[in-house]
């Protein structure tokens, strides 16, 4: 009696869909327009690329140093990223955004030493003063980056808008980071399989999970190859390179948003990153440049 | 279904039933603090997010029916239940209760300058009428078979309806075909004769595809053929003849006609609100010609509030065999002055309100009133005495578990 509809959209730069089970197609629209309508509010609102939204203002002072207000929701954000910052030794860091400029895809050699450090100076959640609602900026040129937290939160707010509308079965995945709203009718979970980071059509390994969230983060989405090294986007806020160490790893938690950083940290660590995610205790799975594989459900299938 | 590749990261498909976790150990500083932290984030935990079994739905509705002029007025109240058996099956059950009272035209008279005017009935009418149907759907596969049984029971009139209806999805449910038949065999009788039943049979021929556009768009468009044969005269209508007098009302005893429909929807998000318009054509071989076009908009408010509003444009022509009045009997027999087959056209507007009161719960307002205009028509005779206006008030309540 409960059909599976899925509903496909676009989003903060990826391919992303709600799927759900209902017994009519209107109903399943309604409940996903609902929910794909907060994630492009999301979208809007911490979008790097727009000139109108909360990010551009924060980025407008930011540039020029000096105090914001945000608003609540900001804040809470805020809040999270600087737990994480605090939980990551210090890597995981809104404000390394600044360093993307030297690392865009377009490049073909590897930016200058001087660049990078000139950029650096420039980059450090410690060097914002954070006090909730106030934000500060002690050094001019600074810019926030709410790429690393945002498109998982929406993933865990667009499951919650579908469960608070009735949905007992379905998921929510913007561009891999998936959240559960509910298993299948039948009581079955869903089959994740976690792309290989070098083989586009294999899969590293499967995870069956009926609730909680799966982040999945690698190097092979989105990156730079220059000189034939291949560069990821994820730059350490310390040295300003991208990082080495993982090619891909996928964190399972009860929360998209928790999952979401723990994978990003887990990269930012580099070769400490399994120590990490061991320390952390949540369910997970990683490869390294070798292709070595590790983790809690490092079963493959390919 | 295969695991699918969906995103940059992860594919998502259906595997056996076998969850995987991680080792069982304490919860470390890290997981604690951020866990902690994605707490304090807005949203990110439901509310009512239970797991429960496939929903069971009841609702209960009341509408108020008036016509302008002290004629018709209606009142129904309805039940209709969705009960869920396992995964596959589902059954339905659907009962409803009206009341008509008023008056309502039985013929027309010459009036002064030989102008038609309407005869009503008194206020006599006062019928009870009695109606349900029990059904099944069966879910395998992408096909949707539904089986209904209903029956209709008043002092005069008794109806007993069979229909099926197959559905099958394909494109991952981005198209709908659907196909369905009903059967109604209806015995007409009067209050003068309520024993004295003559018999009306009813086929219905349906074929409606739905395609999904897209994310915001979906068309829909249906083919409904019907044939009728039988009495399908109205016994308590009569037309009036300048020569003899008043003749009991007298149609073709076939009816056929083909009706499409079309229906388009739209969601513009940058107004958080959904277009609908539905296009209707239908033709007969009673000469009736009728058109019709729906435009409403559905917005969706803050605090779970869903409004809509819109209208609707209606044209008919009238049925070959009809005239307000007739000078002589036609040589054919057959002869109405029902306002219902004259020609006319009417337009409407129509506003509702539902209200989610809890997840389980729903409340739903709406409203229509209509113009009935002679001319509106497209064609055809009918006459200015037969406008009206009626308007209906609808109450639903609405249960989900």
């Amino acid at each position: 009696m409960l059909g599976l509809y899925r509903h496909h959209f676009h989003s903060m730069g990826s391919r992303c869909e709600v799927r759900i089970y209902a017994r009519a197609e209107d109903e399943a629209a309604a409940v996903a327009r609902k929910a794909v309508a907060d994630v492009q509010r999301l979208d809007a609102k911490y979008s790097n690329y727009r000139d109108d939204n909360v990010t551009a203002a924060i980025n407008r002072v930011g540039a020029a140093g000096g105090a914001i207000e945000v608003d609540d929701e900001t804040s809470s954000l805020l809040d999270y990223a600087d737990t994480c910052f605090e939980q990551s030794e210090g890597l995981f860091d809104l404000t390394s955004g600044a360093l993307r400029e030297a690392w865009r895809t377009q490049r073909s050699v590897l930016p200058e030493p001087a660049s990078l450090e000139r950029l650096l100076q420039r980059v450090g959640w410690d060097k914002a003063l954070w006090s909730r609602p106030q934000l500060e900026f002690s050094v001019p040129g600074m810019e926030l980056d709410f790429g690393g937290v945002v498109k998982e939160y929406a993933a865990d707010r667009a499951a919650v808008i579908c469960a608070e509308a009735g949905v007992r079965h379905g998921l929510v995945d913007l561009g891999g980071d998936i959240k559960i709203i509910g298993p299948h009718p039948d009581g079955a979970p869903w089959s994740v399989g976690i792309q290989h980071p070098r083989q586009a059509d294999a899969v590293m390994a499967t995870i069956e999970l009926s609730h909680g969230a799966i982040a999945t983060s690698g190097d092979y989405e989105r990156f730079v190859e220059i000189g034939g090294t291949r560069y990821s986007h994820i730059v350490s806020p310390r040295t300003g390179m991208p990082v080495r160490g993982l090619a891909g790893v996928s964190v399972v938690a009860p929360e998209c948003v928790v999952a979401g950083s723990a994978t990003t940290i887990a990269m930012l660590m580099e070769e400490r990153g399994p120590a990490w995610l061991e320390e952390v205790g949540l369910p997970h799975v990683w490869m390294d440049q070798e292709l070595r594989k590790g983790g809690t459900f490092a079963t493959s299938r390919t | 279904m295969p695991p699918q590749p969906v995103s940059a990261g992860a594919a998502v498909g259906v595997t056996s039933p076998k969850e995987a976790a991680g080792p069982t150990r304490t919860i470390s500083t890290h997981l604690a603090a951020l866990t902690a932290a994605a707490m304090a984030l807005p949203g990110v935990h439901a509310r009512a997010a239970e797991p429960g079994l496939n929903p069971f739905t009841v609702d209960a509705s009341h509408l108020e029916y008036f016509e302008s002029g002290n004629r018709m007025r209606v009142r129904v109240n309805q039940a209709t239940a969705i009960a869920p058996v396992g995964d596959n099956v589902q059954l339905l059950a659907d009962g409803l209760q009206d009341v008509i009272s008023g008056a309502s035209p039985i013929f027309n008279s010459p009036g002064p300058g030989g102008q038609p005017q309407q005869v009503l009935t008194g206020a006599s009418v006062n019928d009870r009428r009695n109606a349900g149907d029990i059904g099944a759907s069966v879910f395998w596969n992408d096909n949707q078979v539904t089986l209904r049984q209903g029956w209709s029971a008043e002092n005069d009139y008794r109806s007993i309806w069979t229909s099926i209806e197959g559905r099958r999805f394909l494109n991952q449910k981005d198209t709908v075909l659907a196909a369905g038949f009903a059967f109604n065999d209806d015995g007409v009788s009067t209050h003068d004769a309520p024993d004295d039943f003559h018999t009306r049979i009813k086929r219905d021929y349906f074929l409606g595809v739905t395609q999904i556009i897209n994310e915001r768009s979906l068309i829909e468009l249906s083919l409904r053929y019907s044939y009728s044969n039988g009495y399908l005269s109205d016994p308590y209508k009569l037309v009036f003849v300048q020569s003899t007098g008043e003749l009991p009302d007298a149609r073709p005893s076939q009816r056929r006609q083909i009706a499409l429909t079309g229906k388009y929807l739209l969601y513009i998000p940058p107004i958080d609100s959904a277009l609908q318009v539905i296009q209707s054509f239908s033709t007969d071989n009673w000469g009736i010609n009728a058109g019709a076009l729906e435009v409403q908009m559905k917005k969706e408010l803050p605090g779970e509030w869903l409004v809509n509003a819109g209208g609707r444009l209606y044209s008919q022509s009238s049925a070959d065999f009809y005239q307000p009045l007739f000078q002589t009997p036609p040589s054919d027999g057959l002869h109405t002055s029902d306002y219902r087959l004259a020609g006319f056209g009417s337009a409407s507007w129509l506003l509702g309100v539902t209200k989610q009161l809890t997840p389980n719960f729903s409340l739903q307002f709406s409203g229509e009133r209509t113009y009935r205009r002679y001319a509106l028509r497209s064609g055809g005779s009918g006459f200015d005495g037969d406008n009206y206006i009626w308007s209906f008030y609808l109450v639903t309540l609405q249960a989900q578990f």
